[in-house]
C-alpha cells in the first residue's frame, strides 16, 4: 500500500504523498505531491513535469485561486496509479509543486497524523450495503 | 484514441481569446438560465462548440474536431476548477451550513466548555 507522510519543514506541516504518473508515450515517474483539499480537481503538475512526461494537451479552463484571481490554466491528460488500479486524470499545469486534489480523493478515506513524520493513509471506500 | 499535436502556448492563448469572444458574443445568447453550470467546450480555431452536463464534453467536441484547441467553461459560472477558493455559487449554502453547525455545536463538548468557564470564572 502506498503511504505518505506529513513532514514538518521550518515549522510548517506539509502532507506529502507519492504518486506514479504516466504520459501517453509511456514516460513515467514517481513524484511527491502535496495533498490540497482546497483544490477541486484531480492533479496539478508544474510545467517541467508536464514536459518530462510529454502529456497530451486537453483544453484551457478558467481556475479561481485562493487570492480570488481567475486565471486561464491549460489542462492535460495523464494516467496515475491510484488505490489499486490505473486512472485517467485531468492535470492542471500551474505552480511549482504537484498537488493532489479532491477529485482524485473522491470515494476514498483520507487520514493523517498532523505531526512530523505522521503517516498519511488513503484508502478506497468500499460501497456500503443496505 | 489518436494522439494530437500539442498546440503552442501562443496558439492556446489565441484560441482561448477567440473561444471566449465567441461565447460572450454568440453562444451565451443561445443558452438559457436552465443551462447555468453546464459545461461548454469551444474550439478556438473552427468555433465549433458542444454543451453537456459533465466535463467530458470536450471529448465529444474533439471526436468531431480532432485538431481542436479547446477552451471549456461553465455557462454563466465560467470557472471550472477552484484552487484554495470557494465557488461563489456555494456561498449561501456554506453560510447556511455554518449557521447550522453553530446552532448544533457539532463537535464541541458543551458540558466540558461549561466546566472550564466555571473554572476560569467566566
Amino acid at each position: 500500500m502506498t503511504m505518505g507522510y506529513v513532514r514538518e519543514i521550518r515549522g510548517q506541516l506539509l502532507p506529502m504523498y507519492p504518486i506514479y504518473v504516466e504520459g501517453p508515450t509511456g514516460k513515467s515517474d514517481v513524484y511527491v505531491a502535496y495533498i490540497d483539499t482546497g483544490f477541486t480537481g484531480h492533479l496539478i503538475l508544474p510545467k517541467t513535469i508536464r514536459q518530462e512526461l510529454e502529456l497530451e494537451y486537453q483544453m484551457a479552463i478558467d481556475a479561481k485561486f485562493a487570492n480570488l484571481e481567475i486565471e486561464e490554466v491549460a489542462t492535460y491528460r495523464a494516467t496515475v496509479f491510484w488505490g489499486d488500479g490505473w486512472r485517467d486524470v485531468t492535470v492542471l499545469e500551474t505552480g511549482d509543486r504537484p498537488l493532489i486534489g479532491m477529485e482524485l480523493l473522491r470515494d476514498s478515506s483520507l487520514s493523517f497524523d498532523a505531526i512530523d513524520r505522521g503517516p498519511i493513509e488513503i484508502q478506497p471506500l468500499k460501497p456500503t450495503s443496505d | 484514441m489518436t494522439r494530437h499535436r500539442n498546440p503552442t502556448e501562443e496558439e492556446i492563448r489565441l484560441a482561448t481569446d477567440r473561444a471566449k469572444s465567441h461565447y460572450f458574443d454568440d453562444i451565451q445568447h443561445q443558452l438559457t438560465e436552465a443551462d447555468k453550470g453546464r459545461y461548454v467546450a469551444i474550439d478556438g480555431k473552427s468555433l465549433e462548440w458542444e454543451i453537456g452536463d459533465t466535463d467530458d464534453v470536450s471529448e465529444v467536441l474533439r471526436a468531431r474536431v480532432p485538431d481542436a484547441v479547446i477552451f471549456q467553461l461553465r455557462h454563466i459560472i465560467m470557472v471550472s476548477e477552484y484552487i484554495g477558493a470557494v465557488p461563489a455559487e456555494f456561498e449561501q449554502i456554506i453560510r447556511d451550513e455554518e449557521q447550522r453547525l453553530r446552532a448544533d455545536r457539532i463537535g464541541f463538548p458543551t458540558h466540558q466548555l461549561a466546566d472550564r468557564r466555571e473554572e476560569f470564572g467566566r
